[in-house]
């Protein structure tokens, strides 16, 4: 099997991961629930994963490193903490459901800063446009799941500082490749799962938390024991017990640190390199075939490991199907984004996306562009 | 010598004062509390100048509660700040 859907979840991990894993499940009882050498050894555990995280991503309080199960559950505490029924949300034009979905629920009203794919300077202007009436949160998605088009976060940051307003990052694609500056953003939070570009297990997702607008607490999701002051009847004010309810999942925190270990050692940078040289070569493979609507950046620095494409006679989960039975794994359809696919107009047909990982290799890409030769 | 056991206000702001100590050459780990009430955590020192601890524990913005000492034979008492 090649496996070419990474954007979904790394598949292949460090061995390291698989070893850490089954160590703590042999190993490690509950962090925050006694004193005996079980359960601090796994506080120790917990505690390494997020000095490990915080030195990755730049943050000074390992303590706002707050362990989540995967984005989705991330981006959901930061934007059910931050916003209200009613109040008016500015997204990029590329966000998941993770993103939308809450939204929806919460009845805010969503303003879309639309751009065209890999116009960051048109997403940045977006942003300011609606910026500028006010809103009560932003959220960016860092790097598209379905076109791999990097946005401006910085500038959007920058825009969200100006004007007081609380920044939400969906770094589901981008931790791991691309510098993540939480304190220098400003950001409220930053959600990114443990499972893809951090190598750690299904299961395991990190929130970054930054300063948090106002003096009340953050608003919680879910209520229960947290290892601390059990005797007041709300959860505690300090993280990251307030957003840590219930028992850890001590397997994949171990799991996900010897992922975090990994990149640190790969190094982000050489990382996005790598996955950058085989887009380009797949952009360039895929966009000789005729048969190929290939959404390829004009400058490689603008996409992630992500590159999604039709095939002009062939529905997308026909050509998935045919490429699965050769051996490919790819995702087809929306991917859980339908904004991306509107914004992209691509919404009708959804794409079929291939998305790469450090394991991906230069064969592999040729591989699959031979075979949509013969599809 | 005794043990002196510094009360913070969770697990894992006991663990980040234990390696601030640490690593200024204090001996400190993160410990369940000893004394009772439920769930509470604590920097351990293991000898070593607990006013002085607790100083640059101050100075770094910690907020330190309360303060136990363990003696030699095991029994728990309160101790000044």
């Amino acid at each position: 099997m090649i496996y070419l859907d990474n954007a979904a979840t790394t598949l292949q991990k460090p061995a390291a991961v698989y070893r850490a894993a089954e160590r703590a499940m042999l190993t490690l009882a509950s962090p925050g629930r006694g004193g005996y050498p079980a359960a601090m050894a796994a506080a120790e555990e917990a505690y390494r994963c997020r000095e490990t995280a915080a030195a990755l991503f730049g943050m000074r309080e390992p303590e706002r490193v707050v362990f989540c199960m995967n984005a989705t559950h991330g981006l959901n505490l930061a934007i059910k903490a931050l916003v209200r029924p009613g109040e008016r949300v500015v997204i990029s034009g590329y966000e998941h459901n993770a993103v939308l979905r809450p939204l929806h629920a919460l009845g805010t009203r969503i303003r879309v800063a639309a751009a065209p794919l890999f116009d960051p300077a048109a997403a940045a202007e977006a942003y300011a446009r609606e910026l500028r009436q006010g809103a009560s949160l932003a959220v960016v998605n860092h790097v598209s799941n379905v076109f791999g088009c990097i946005q401006p976060v910085e500038e959007v940051a920058a825009l969200c500082r100006e004007r007081g307003i609380p920044l939400v990052v969906d770094a589901s694609q981008s931790a791991g490749i691309l510098p993540l500056h939480p304190e220098e953003w400003d950001a409220a939070f930053v959600a990114m799962p443990g499972h893809k570009g951090l190598y750690g297990p299904q299961g395991t997702g990190l929130l970054l938390c930054g300063r948090q607008p106002g003096s009340r607490p953050i608003r919680t999701l879910l209520e229960g024991g947290s290892g601390s002051d059990p005797r007041r009847p709300d959860m505690p004010d300090w993280l990251p017990d307030r957003l840590e309810a219930g028992t850890l999942n001590m397997p994949g925190i171990a799991g996900l640190r010897a992922g975090l270990d990994f990149v640190r050692r790969m190094g982000p940078s050489d990382i996005l390199d790598h996955e950058q040289r085989l887009v380009s070569l797949a952009a360039e493979l895929l966009g000789a075939n005729p048969r190929l609507r290939v959404f390829a950046a004009p400058d490689k620095a603008l996409q992630g490991g992500v590159l999604s494409f039709q095939v002009t006679e062939l529905d997308c989960e026909t050509a998935a199907e045919r490429l699965a039975q050769r051996g490919f794994s790819l995702r087809a359809g929306l991917h859980c984004a339908p904004l991306a696919h509107d914004t992209a107009g691509t919404g009708e047909r959804g794409t079929l996306r291939m998305s790469v990982s450090v394991f991906t290799r230069e064969s592999h890409v040729r591989r699959l562009a031979k075979a949509l030769e013969n599809l | 010598m005794q043990d002196a056991y510094i009360g913070l206000r969770s697990l894992t702001y006991a663990q980040r004062a234990a390696r601030f100590l640490s690593g200024l050459g204090i001996p400190a780990n993160a410990a369940r509390a000893p004394w009772s009430g439920g769930c509470a955590y604590a920097v351990r020192l293991r000898g070593g100048d607990r006013k002085a601890a607790l100083a640059r524990l101050r100075e770094a913005g910690f907020v330190p509660g309360r303060i136990y000492l363990r003696e030699a034979d095991g029994s728990i008492r309160e101790a000044e700040p």
